[in-house]
């Protein structure tokens, strides 16, 4: 998810930069060397029971990304990584010196997940039987991991399907470089590729979408796509509500550990420069990546102004109906307050995505809109409630004594005055708001959170990524706090006539 | 102007109004006294439709604004009101309450409103706060804006429900004198009010209300010198008495703290002081004499105040 791999970003950035180095100075060799040392694994895909048979003492500690693993390993937080063989050569690859694989202690296989009795599984086994047997799938996959070692991505091949031919859903757990990625903006990979190549000889046309490794199983469970992958190892049995397609690599897990011979290069502060250079190219520059944090950014931003905007306006229908005087108007909307303001918002989202829209072709986009906008229009509503009761009902006799009606001395006074005392307040909620958008990741947008577990699954280094994130965060709220600091002074009745403050 | 029949109201099977029976003619000030929670407020709200009669009628130049269908904001422009607690509209200032009704209930261009809205500021000596938020008045100040932005909407009556009530001591007279000099522009006004001496000067009727009715009416001189009825007799004394309680309060309170009288002390002293020069009390006379001889004066020098601080000082 996106809240918790930032929050274990920042983490892991923290024991980087203090240089927290636990698991240094020791040279492993053997299984027996990681007794009572910290070995990361990703909580998918693990055979424990293996490991535990080779060493009873490892303590095990589970991460959310290969890019936090990696970055821990690379700064001596743990002493090694469970980890398929696939990545295992690509990172040694990647960091000629840094890191040797110790050895492989089990066996595994690469598939892809469907829903339950899905009748595409016959039909893509069979493709996927063929393609193995003509070798297909071992030149893709030989292909694609070269490619990564040199840092490089490929273009998948065309789709043949004619743009009206039925489509293929694919939800991806696109952080699993070479499995599955986001390159230039489009989803890639091994299984991409192989997904491809399936579906042109089905007729299909791929439609494949980026989630977080939890949203691509949610998704594939909930039956919101046709097929998910991301190179998930099944071997393991730990999807057993979902279909297992035949398998189409092999891959074996194993150990890796830092190299304690390498040096690190030069020492120095020049060096360090280059490195944090070279780690700037890789995370802003190459392929564009600059471009998909700043859409990313852009979608948070989206998400977060139409949702207030719909929050904000509903706020009235559910404050009219919250202080009806028709009794179970208002217990419904105290209710509709109770639930929302009680639910996790990824509960809510989660609980439209699959099962309010579940059948129906909604963007995830307007789901997240349609999600926070009902959170925020429980605050609001209850925001507005307590605003309106804090004007005292006389201004509202002394405007009807006066002429008024009710409606225009509620818009002409009670309103005004209430906006301005909660203001602080809604200020508040709308940063809260802002912030709360990065869990949309889980249903596959692409906001800022999304972008940058994207980048950093890619580069393997999370500094930049999460400093620019939490810098465009802050920023972004800075700037709301100012233009609402900028619309309460507006609405002070003191402004404009050369004074400050209200009371004098 | 209007007359008042029979008029019912009663708060979930509480009778407050029992029948209510009044006429009020044009440019009579007409003064509303009695004990507490004996529907004087109700009776007021009644006849601008703040609040719905259960019966009876009451015709405003001859059209009954009890009739179902009434355009209730047509009745209410025609009666200005003005609250104990001033309402004024925060976000608004003080130009901005006067003006606001005018435009938005009237119509009347801003300019307009704005030039007459001066003028009554003016009237009500307030044309340099124009600018300044409710907040930043006194009690004194809010109330007379209030009275400003009633006589905004040009009404045929004020209605003004205890108008000096929530004011500190020091600052009731400011506005009774605006009151008053509306009662001297023939303003018909009907005033409920506790301030016995404001409602003999400038009332031409005094009703007593209790019971849900109207008990008692007659001149000022009738109702608080000759009262006729046990419950009025009663309640003049009592009045007399809390008066007479103020006083010493506001003695022992310090405003005579600086060891002297000044001229709105001297005046305070004299209002409360009022309903006992019937009585014929010895030292109560003495304290008024001396008081209206050292405002008379036009001066008031350091040995006449203290003199009369040693004799309040004995009371
Ligand atoms: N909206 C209301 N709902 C219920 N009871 C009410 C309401 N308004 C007034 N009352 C009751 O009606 C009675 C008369 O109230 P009202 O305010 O008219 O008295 P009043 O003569 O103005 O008293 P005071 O001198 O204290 O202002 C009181 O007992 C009060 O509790
Ligand atoms: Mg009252």
């Amino acid at each position: 998810m996106g809240l918790n791999s930032g929050v274990a970003g920042i983490l892991a950035l923290f024991f980087a930069v203090a240089g927290c180095s636990r698991e240094d100075g020791c040279e492993i060799r053997t299984a027996a060397d990681l007794k009572g040392r910290h070995v990361a694994h990703m909580s998918s895909d693990f055979h424990k029971r293996e490991l535990v048979a080779l060493q009873p003492d490892i303590v095990f500690d589970p991460y959310s990304e290969y890019s936090f693993a990696f970055e821990s390993l690379r700064k001596g937080k743990i002493a090694a990584v469970s980890i398929g063989d696939t990545y295992a050569d690509v990172w040694t690859a990647k960091y000629p010196g840094e890191f040797r694989v110790m050895f492989a202690y089990a066996d595994d296989v690469c598939c892809f997940l469907l829903p339950k009795n899905s009748p595409l599984k016959p039909k893509l086994d069979a493709e996927l039987r063929k393609m193995g047997a003509e070798g297909t799938l071992d030149a893709v996959y030989h292909k694609w991991v070269e490619a990564a070692k040199a840092g490089n991505s490929l273009e998948l091949p065309r789709q043949t399907a004619p743009s009206g031919a039925k489509e293929l859903g694919v939800a991806c757990a696109a952080i699993s470089e070479p499995w599955c990625m986001v390159a230039n903006g489009e989803v890639v990979g091994i299984d991409m590729e192989i997904l491809t190549l399936a579906a042109n000889r089905l007729g299909l046309r791929l439609k494949p979408k980026a989630y977080s490794w939890g949203g691509m199983v949610d998704c594939v469970n909930g039956g919101r796509c046709d097929v998910a992958c991301g190179g998930v190892y099944t071997a393991g049995g730990v999807f057993p509500t979902v279909d297992v397609s035949e398998k189409y690599a092999d891959v074996k897990m194993c150990i890796l550990v830092r190299n304690e011979a390498f040096g690190g290069g030069a020492p120095g502060l020049t060096a360090f420069a280059k490195s944090m250079k070279a780690s700037f190219v890789r995370t802003f520059v190459t392929e564009d990546r600059w471009k998909m944090l700043a859409d990313g950014f852009v979608v948070t931003l989206l998400i977060t102004f139409l949702s207030a905007l719909l929050g904000t306006a509903l706020a009235f229908p559910v404050w009219l109906a919250r202080t009806s005087r028709v009794r179970p108007i208002a217990f419904c909307a105290k209710a509709y307050i109770a639930i929302l303001q009680g639910t996790p918002v990824l509960v809510l989202l989660m609980v439209l995505f699959y099962v309010v829209f579940g059948k129906a072709d909604v963007d995830a986009l307007w789901v997240a809109v349609v999600g926070f906008g009902l959170n925020l229009s429980a605050y609001a509503g209850e925001m507005l409630r307590s605003g309106v009761d804090s004007v005292p009902r006389g201004q509202v006799e002394a405007a009807l004594a006066l002429g008024y009606t009710p409606r225009l001395a509620f818009f002409r006074f009670v309103l005004p005055q209430a906006v301005r005392t909660v203001l602080p307040v809604y200020r508040g909620e709308l940063i809260g708001l802002l912030k709360m958008t990065s869990i949309v990741g889980y249903i596959a947008i692409g906001d800022l959170t999304k972008a940058s577990d994207l980048v950093r699954s890619r580069t393997y280094e999370s500094f930049f990524p999460i400093i620019t994130t939490a810098f465009v965060y802050f920023a972004a709220s800075w700037l709301l706090a100012f233009a609402f600091e900028r619309f309460g002074r507006r609405l002070d009745p003191a402004f404009g006539r050369g004074r400050k403050g209200g009371a004098a | 102007m209007i007359a008042v029949s029979h008029l019912r109201k009663s708060f979930g099977g509480v009778a407050v109004l029992k029948d209510v029976n009044v006429e009020i003619a044009k440019g009579e000030v007409v003064s509303v006294v009695g004990p507490s929670g004996t529907g004087k407020s109700t009776f007021l709200r009644c006849l601008n439709r703040l609040e719905t009669p259960d019966g009876g009628s009451i015709l405003v130049d001859g059209v009954d604004v009890t009739a179902p269908g009434t355009d209730l904001a047509t009745v209410r422009r025609k009666m200005g009101m003005v609250f104990q607690n001033f309402n004024l509209f925060g976000n608004r200032d003080v130009l901005g309450n006067v003006t606001a009704a005018q435009c938005d209930v009237l119509g009347v261009p801003r300019d307009a409103a704005r030039r007459k809205a001066m003028d009554l500021l003016e009237r009500v000596g307030l044309a340099d706060r124009a600018e300044a938020l409710p907040d930043e008045l006194s009690g004194g100040q809010k109330q007379r804006v209030a009275i400003a932005r009633a006589l905004a909407m040009d009404p045929e009556i004020l209605l003004f429900d205890e108008p000096t009530s929530a004011l500190d001591p020091t600052m009731v007279g400011e506005v009774l004198a605006v009151i008053k000099d509306l009662a001297k522009s023939r303003m018909t006004m009907l005033v409920v009010t506790h301030e016995m001496g404001f409602a003999r000067d400038v009332s031409t009727r005094v009703l007593y209300m209790d019971d849900g009715v109207v008990y008692e009416e007659g001149t000022p001189d009738e109702i608080f010198n000759r009262p006729q009825k046990p419950k009025t007799v009663e309640f003049v004394g009592r009045i007399c008495l809390k008066q007479a309680r103020d006083m010493l309060r506001l003695l022992r309170e310090g405003i005579l703290s600086d060891g002297r009288v000044d001229e709105i002390e001297a005046q305070m002293l004299l209002r409360l002081a009022e309903p006992f020069e019937r009585f014929g009390d010895a030292k109560m006379n003495l304290i008024v004499s001396a008081l209206r001889q050292m405002l008379s004066d036009g001066v008031i020098s350091e040995t006449e105040s203290q003199q009369i601080s040693a004799i309040l000082g004995g009371v």
